[in-house]
């Protein structure tokens, strides 16, 4: 387990990230919170720390000014601020944060970081991790199951946000662990449901695209025929003369 | 427009040439009428004058020949004798002969002498220059000339009149002008009968063809004889008969008898140019009438050029002022072009300057630079107004975004906790939030066409929650355009709009589509929904408010402005709209104002 520390002015934000993030499940561990900055270097002092993760406007120091006393030491820095100013972002990249977050932070986002500066830590460290085989079945179960639900507006995004861990990792379990990718698990939910809307007279095509979610359906119409190899039209008027489909 | 030009202009040219042009014609017209006058009187009295010359000549010749041959007493002897008896002598018959020469020659000379008598009072014979030369008055054909010359009294030493002589009884009378020449040193008359016919052919050569007339009068005032040349009294002498007769009359004799000598008289409604003569020789007056038409006549040609040249004039301005017309028209509606593209907020190039005309290159300059500096200032307030708009929406809202940001972030948080990742709340939270944080970029910031099109997905997320699913979009996009630069929120404000006024309250699902095509030199855009639409009114007025600069705060409108001031008047939104059916709202913009991302940085991944 790594070790974080998290500092931001506000206690509720604090509390927020340090307690609904999977800090364990993707290898970190808080090791503390502060409202201030100088706190938080004063527990440095003789406490080892890998990863900081701080807001930039804060009363006594401000987070730019904390990562640049921190700069002698090898930490992991991210940002995550409520600024989104060309001014803050140059200085930050200057002194070479790991990551620089806009508030309101993303699930995902925040989990795509930290899943980047794992690995970071994990090429420093040279550590191998191993994971059983239920632990991916697991994951891809729950996936799945969200998918099912929300296939919609599903993206790998929100599926990784759902078990609580990064895109990417989910996207490599799916490839991995299942033998099918993502998104073709996500298609494939996504034609099943269309399928059985087809058989209802009520929606018009394009009705069902947007529900399946499809942003065009000429898009969901080439999805429909290579997972068919019938159009959704021919597939209906089919249904409805009593044939099965292919 | 044109048309109106080139008339005002075809107008003024016109008259500031044709006024001139009359001037001129009009002093020419007089010196040549006055030119034509003074000729017309000079030939006039010129012919008059050859006129009575030729009736003296031959009166004087043959008159005065033969009487002063009677001075001698032994020719006067002789004479009587030759009258009294039929036989002569030799002095006698030398005498006679010598009259028959006289006589012939006389004959060979004046071509229109139709006959010569000598009488001698009292004999019952007289000499003729027919008939052998002696005849008797009683069985003579030609009688009434002896009363006549009776009938004379004694001091009349030359007296004209008109009489017929018949040779016989069934040949035409022939008309003749005669003349009685009383003998000096004897009782006796030589009378000179001129045939009319032929001398008038005579006197038409001295005439001025075609125009003149000529009136003889005799002492008793009696006309005697006229003649008149060609065309102009052919019918005239009919129509006035003996009117000018008439007219000229009274003149005669009278105190007003140099009124006729030199004058524009008014005859049968006509003017006439008269002038006479009296030849105290023969104690006749000969008058000449000239009708003014001679004057006409004879002008007609110059008449017939003035007009030529005024219709080649009229031609030649017309020609002119077309021509003029249409090159000023065309230097006008360019700069009507140029001014109302730089009204619709179009780049404005310096015009070619045309090096011909050294005003139209100043006025070029003067305009160009005129131009631009509106354009910048137009420009530079756009940008404060940009400005000043970003700050009161901040001021409106006298809120901190970092408050808004934080807030967010607790309530997401919040959710989470409550209701765990999956839940509906915690979605739009997140999607919200990227709208926020989108929204309140600076937005002058450029991004491609690909993260637009990510943030209106997620402001479609939220819409779809409010209106419960009913509205479905689509989007129909060249995958080509995607990183293609634009400005942020170009798409949003025609969708909101398709939302706010499109919502059918039926029930219907209110179907939208974004389509974005690459059509080689343009992107067009377009936001096509089965909405309630609008009716002609409504459409009306919003199209009218697109370009009303004081309406702010709609997002249409606030979308119009932006889309000109960035890519060009011609990229302004078009709207059609029918009630019932749908709306369409739609721009293009030309690629060339585009500029392509150079980063082309991942983008959230698509669905």
């Amino acid at each position: 387990m790594y070790q974080l520390i998290i500092i931001d002015d506000e206690e509720k934000i604090l509390e927020g990230i340090s307690e609904l993030f999977p800090w364990n499940q993707i290898g970190f561990e808080v090791a503390g919170t502060f409202t201030q900055a100088s706190a938080a270097l004063d527990y440095m002092e003789d406490h080892p720390i890998d990863v900081v993760m701080t807001d930039i406007q804060m009363p006594d120091m401000d987070g730019l000014e904390l990562t640049r006393r921190l700069q002698e030491r090898e930490l992991e820095v991210v940002i995550f601020s409520s600024y989104s100013d060309y001014k803050y972002m140059r200085e930050a990249l200057q002194l070479e944060v790991s990551d620089y977050l806009l508030k309101p932070v993303s699930y995902s986002e925040l989990l795509s970081t930290f899943e980047k500066v794992k690995g970071r830590l994990d090429s420093k460290h040279a550590v191998e991790t191993e994971r059983e085989g239920s632990y991916y079945e697991k994951i891809i179960e729950q996936s799945d199951a969200y998918l099912m639900e929300h296939y919609k507006t599903a993206c790998l995004n929100d599926a990784a946000e759902q078990v609580g861990i990064s895109a990417g990792y989910l996207s490599r379990i799916y490839r991995e662990h299942k033998g099918i990718g993502f998104q073709e698990t996500l298609t494939r939910i996504r034609m099943e449901k269309a399928g059985e809307m087809l058989m209802n007279p009520a929606y018009k095509s394009y009705e069902i695209a947007f529900y399946v979610g499809y942003d065009n359906p000429k898009n969901f119409t080439r999805a429909f025929k290579a997972y068919y190899q019938v159009t959704p039209r021919e597939y209906r008027n089919g249904m409805r003369a009593g044939e099965e489909p292919k | 427009m044109l048309r109106k030009y080139f008339i005002q202009r075809y107008k003024a040219q016109f008259l500031g040439m044709i006024i001139p042009t009359l001037v001129i014609f009009l002093v020419v017209g007089m010196y040549v009428v006055n030119f034509q006058r003074q000729s017309v009187r000079e030939e006039s009295r010129n012919s008059l004058k050859r006129f009575e010359e030729s009736v003296d000549a031959s009166v004087y010749n043959i008159g005065n020949q033969i009487d002063s041959l009677t001075a001698n007493a032994s020719f006067s002897l002789s004479l009587k004798k030759i009258l009294d008896h039929s036989t002569m002598k030799i002095g006698e018959s030398t005498v006679f002969s010598m009259i028959k020469n006289f006589f012939r020659s006389y004959e060979i000379s004046y071509s229109y002498i139709h006959s010569i008598y000598l009488y001698i009072g009292g004999k019952d014979r007289f000499l003729t220059t027919t008939t052998g030369y002696v005849a008797n008055v009683s069985d003579y054909f030609d009688v009434d000339w002896l009363q006549q010359y009776l009938s004379l009294p004694e001091e009349e030493q030359i007296f004209t009149c008109r009489r017929e002589i018949r040779k016989n009884s069934f040949s035409d009378p022939t008309p003749v002008l005669t003349l009685y020449y009383r003998l000096t040193y004897l009782d006796g008359v030589i009378v000179i009968n001129i045939d009319e016919n032929e001398y008038v052919k005579n006197l038409m050569n001295f005439m001025i063809p075609d125009y003149q007339m000529a009136l003889m009068y005799n002492s008793r005032d009696e006309l005697v004889g006229t003649a008149a040349s060609g065309r102009s009294f052919e019918n005239a002498q009919m129509a006035w008969s003996d009117a000018p007769d008439d007219v000229i009359r009274p003149y005669i004799r009278s105190e007003d008898q140099e009124k006729i000598a030199d004058h524009w008289l008014r005859i049968g409604g006509k003017y006439y140019y008269v002038c006479s003569s009296h030849s105290k020789y023969t104690n006749m007056l000969h008058v000449s009438l000239c009708p003014l038409r001679i004057i006409l006549d004879r002008s007609a040609v110059y008449i017939w050029i003035a007009v030529l040249i005024l219709a080649l004039d009229a031609v030649v301005i017309l020609l002119m002022a077309y021509r003029s017309t249409r090159s000023s028209f065309r230097f006008i509606e360019q700069y009507i072009d140029i001014f109302s593209a730089a009204e619709r907020g179009e780049q404005i190039e310096q015009p070619a300057a045309s090096t011909e005309d050294e005003y139209g290159l100043i006025l070029n300059n003067i305009i160009y630079m005129y131009l631009r500096n509106n354009r910048m200032q137009m420009e530079l307030q756009d940008k404060e107004n940009q400005k000043i708009r970003s700050e009161m929406s901040a001021l409106q809202m006298q809120i901190n975004p970092h408050f808004i940001f934080n807030t967010l972030q607790i309530m997401d948080f919040d959710v989470m906790r409550e209701l765990g990742h999956d839940s509906l709340v915690h979605r739009m939270i997140g999607q919200l939030s990227k709208v926020v944080k989108y929204a309140l970029t600076d937005p002058m910031e450029m991004v491609t066409l690909r993260t637009e099109i990510d943030y209106l997905k997620s402001y479609l997320e939220i819409q779809e929650v409010r209106f419960s699913g009913r509205g479905i979009t689509y989007f129909e996009i060249d995958p080509s355009v995607l990183d293609l630069q634009v400005f942020r929120l170009m798409l949003q404000p025609m969708v909101e709009n398709s939302f706010e006024h499109g919502m059918h309250s039926d029930g219907r699902n209110l179907v939208i589509k974004i389509k974005i095509f690459d059509r080689g030199d343009d992107l067009s855009f377009a936001v096509v929904d089965n909405g309630r639409g609008m009716d002609r009114e409504h459409l009306l007025k919003l199209r009218t408010n697109l370009s009303d600069p004081s309406v702010r705060n709609i997002g249409l409108i606030n979308l119009n402005r932006r889309l000109q001031l960035y890519y060009g008047e011609k990229s302004g939104l078009m709207i059609c709209s029918r009630k019932d059916v749908g709306t369409v709202i739609s721009f293009r913009i030309p690629k060339a104002k585009l500029m392509l991302s150079k980063s082309g940085r991942s983008e959230n991944e698509e669905n």
